[in-house]
């Protein structure tokens, strides 16, 4: 433990709440900004601009019947929103904030992230995969035969893309010459923002984090003309909202990772850390909001296709190219 | 800490080692050896095997799980019954195995010289440390691996683009209804 | 020898706790209906009849992308050991790792001919 137990402790609360958070002003912001692309207001009359909308939702959700549909296997298809969302909330538990803070008023110090460790880009990968069967799960225990449909497409895409997502940071591992989220902070901040040498690792990261959080235009998993709503077809109110919580969460914690390993994280000039990482953060959250907004659904077939014939040998490329750089360059 | 930690993660893997073997439906059984998967990468931890750790998730839970599910989800519910038959060699021959590696447990417990906790650098078990041990002392085997994962590739692709296991599976189910036709007529024959 | 992992397994603790309070949630605070009809339970298959769904009916591409994932999941695994510690190695480590990318890619174009990347 980089703090003590206590330190620690609270560090977790008050980070997995402010993720809840700022998920939860996030799906305000979303909608606002969708309808300002689709030249309409968005939502504007629960509180000042529409602020407290989250809340309102939150309480219609929580007031939902509980709804169990007949050919389901009950403990399973409670068990599948619980794994996605622990899995989220799970991965974003390594995101470095800065380095260390103290607490105003008194000489206590503590770091600005909850652990350092020699694998922290693995680990997220790890929790990411794990994220993927509570869709499975719920595909499968719902007993319907679109939720089935959706929970494997679901799997198919994502794996497809976990490998040109992994293939697309070992440019930046090779520049960091670690996996540990400090490390390649402090290069960064030493040498040059990653994104300058590793821009096609940084495109490529990019359309695989989209495809990853199962946005538009690469959410074929809950396609509404073609398989209803996916894996959460049987799923309403607060289980619902766990699996779009989830997805969000994901979207939050790739663009946290994007801004780690490709814009220097929390380092910059006169801002604090924390406000760095969340300016950079939300700046990729707007291009997926924005994705969102202006592109059509791909295919499913062309999907596939862009995974493995596009982005797996340019992520490939990027890797042999950046070794010989770093090698002879 | 870490004892309780060790406790938990021990029990969970040695329950969903169990639930494995006990459940009957290929799905949940998948599941629970996701679990114990989870459970050993726990372990891996204890032992500061970070990397090891992370790939086994990575690689078992994320990928090997995957094509189990898959496989499990293209046959379908004709999984689902097991074979009700006993072959009374398979028994003995389990019983042997298992006792075979009691015995060696018992035997490595019981001549074990470590009086003490193994103590190793903070580096042990990172990916650094792991590069460099494959790039010098195996570094044969670990350009065999590639060769090997290129075996893998092409008998994946061979075995997937031989005749569609579902028609097999169709072709059988027709038979059976056909022989269960058969016999119904018969039945009504006979009265 | 839990080191940093002590405190990603309590903040483990706290994710789980949140996602386990809103599943908690979503059964005990929902609205409780006052005629619990069958039809309600149904499962949801857009104005068409439930019908029977064999799940054999699935692609052969399920089965393939997942034996490719498992290739190539195995191949960044054991990429990313040698990429951290490439800068040192030198030229030695750029060999090797050509040729351990080389001999997949090998597998890949075969993959690409034999038309296992086609999405049928």
């Amino acid at each position: 433990m980089v703090d003590g137990f206590f330190i620690t402790a609270i560090k977790g609360f008050a980070l997995v709440n402010l993720l809840m958070g700022f998920f939860a002003i996030m799906t305000w912001v979303e909608r606002r900004l969708i309808g300002r692309f689709q030249v309409r207001l968005g939502p504007n009359r629960v509180g000042p601009y529409g602020l407290l909308q989250p809340i309102a939702d939150l309480g219609k959700l929580l007031r939902k019947q509980s709804v169990i549909p007949a050919g389901a296997r009950p403990r399973l298809y409670l068990l599948a929103p619980f794994v996605s969302l622990t899995c989220a909330i799970g991965a974003f538990g390594l995101m470095p904030f800065g380095g260390v803070a103290s607490v105003p008023g008194t000489d206590i110090d503590f770091h600005l992230y909850m652990a350092d460790s020699n694998v922290a880009l693995l680990f997220v990968a790890a929790l990411g995969s794990l994220g993927f069967y509570g869709l499975l799960i719920g595909g499968w225990a719902s007993g319907s035969k679109y939720s089935l449909l959706g929970g494997m497409r679901a799997i198919a895409q994502l794996v497809s893309y976990e490998v040109a997502f992994t293939l697309a940071v070992i440019g930046v591992v090779i520049h960091a010459g670690s996996l540990s989220f400090v490390d390649i902070v402090q290069q960064q901040s030493d040498w040059v923002w990653f994104i300058v040498p590793q821009f096609l690792g940084f495109v490529v990261f990019m359309i695989a984090a989209v495809a990853e959080s199962n946005r538009p235009p690469f959410d074929l998993a809950e396609a509404d003309g073609e398989v209803v709503a996916g894996y959460h077809t049987e799923y309403g109110g607060m289980r619902f909202a766990m699996f779009a919580n989830a997805e969000f969460i994901n979207a939050i914690t790739l663009s946290a990772l994007a801004a780690v390993l490709f814009l220097g994280g929390p380092s910059g000039p006169l801002l604090p850390g924390p406000l760095w990482m969340l300016l950079k953060a939300g700046f990729f959250l707007f291009i997926f909001i924005w994705l969102r907004a202006t592109t059509p659904r791909v295919r499913f077939d062309q999907l596939m296709s862009l995974g493995w014939k596009v982005l797996l040998p340019a992520a490939t490329l990027n890797l042999v190219v950046t070794a010989a750089f770093v090698v002879y360059g | 800490m870490a004892t309780v930690v060790w406790f938990v993660a021990s029990a969970c893997a040695i329950a969903s080692a169990l639930a494995v073997i006990v459940q009957r439906n290929p799905f949940i059984a998948a599941i629970a050896l996701l679990g114990n998967l989870a459970s050993l990468a726990t372990l891996y931890l204890l032992l500061q095997s970070d990397f090891v750790a992370a790939a086994q998730i990575i690689v078992y839970a994320g990928a090997v799980m995957v094509m189990f599910l898959f496989v499990i989800a293209y046959v379908g519910p004709h999984a689902e019954v097991p074979d009700e038959r006993r072959h009374t060699w398979q028994l003995i021959a389990a019983c042997v195995a298992a006792g075979a590696i009691l015995v060696e447990i018992a035997l490595a417990v019981g001549r074990s010289t470590l009086d003490s906790a193994a103590s190793v650098e903070d580096s042990f078990g990172s990916p650094q440390a792991v590069g460099e041990v494959f790039l010098t002392r195996y570094v044969g085997a670990f350009e065999l691996v590639s060769l090997l994962l290129l075996v893998a590739a092409i008998a994946g692709v061979v075995l997937g683009s031989g005749p569609r296991p579902s028609r097999v599976v169709d072709e059988r189910q027709r038979r059976v209804q056909e022989a269960r036709d058969l016999a119904a007529s018969r039945a009504g024959d006979d009265r | 020898m839990l080191g940093d992992w002590a405190s990603l397994l309590i903040y483990l603790l706290f994710a789980a706790l949140v996602a386990g309070t809103l599943l908690f949630a979503s059964v005990a605070l929902g609205t409780r209906g006052r005629r619990e009809g069958r039809q309600k339970a149904y499962s949801f298959e857009s104005g068409v009849s439930v019908g029977s769904f064999a799940p054999s009916n699935f692609s052969i591409n399920y089965y393939l992308t997942a034996m490719l994932f498992i290739v190539f999941d195995i191949e960044i695994v054991y990429l990313y050991p040698l990429a951290v510690i490439l800068e040192p190695l030198g030229v030695f480590g750029f060999v090797e790792l050509c040729v351990f990318v080389a001999v997949l890619g090998l597998g890949y174009v075969y993959i690409w001919r034999k038309g296992a990347l086609e999405w049928k």
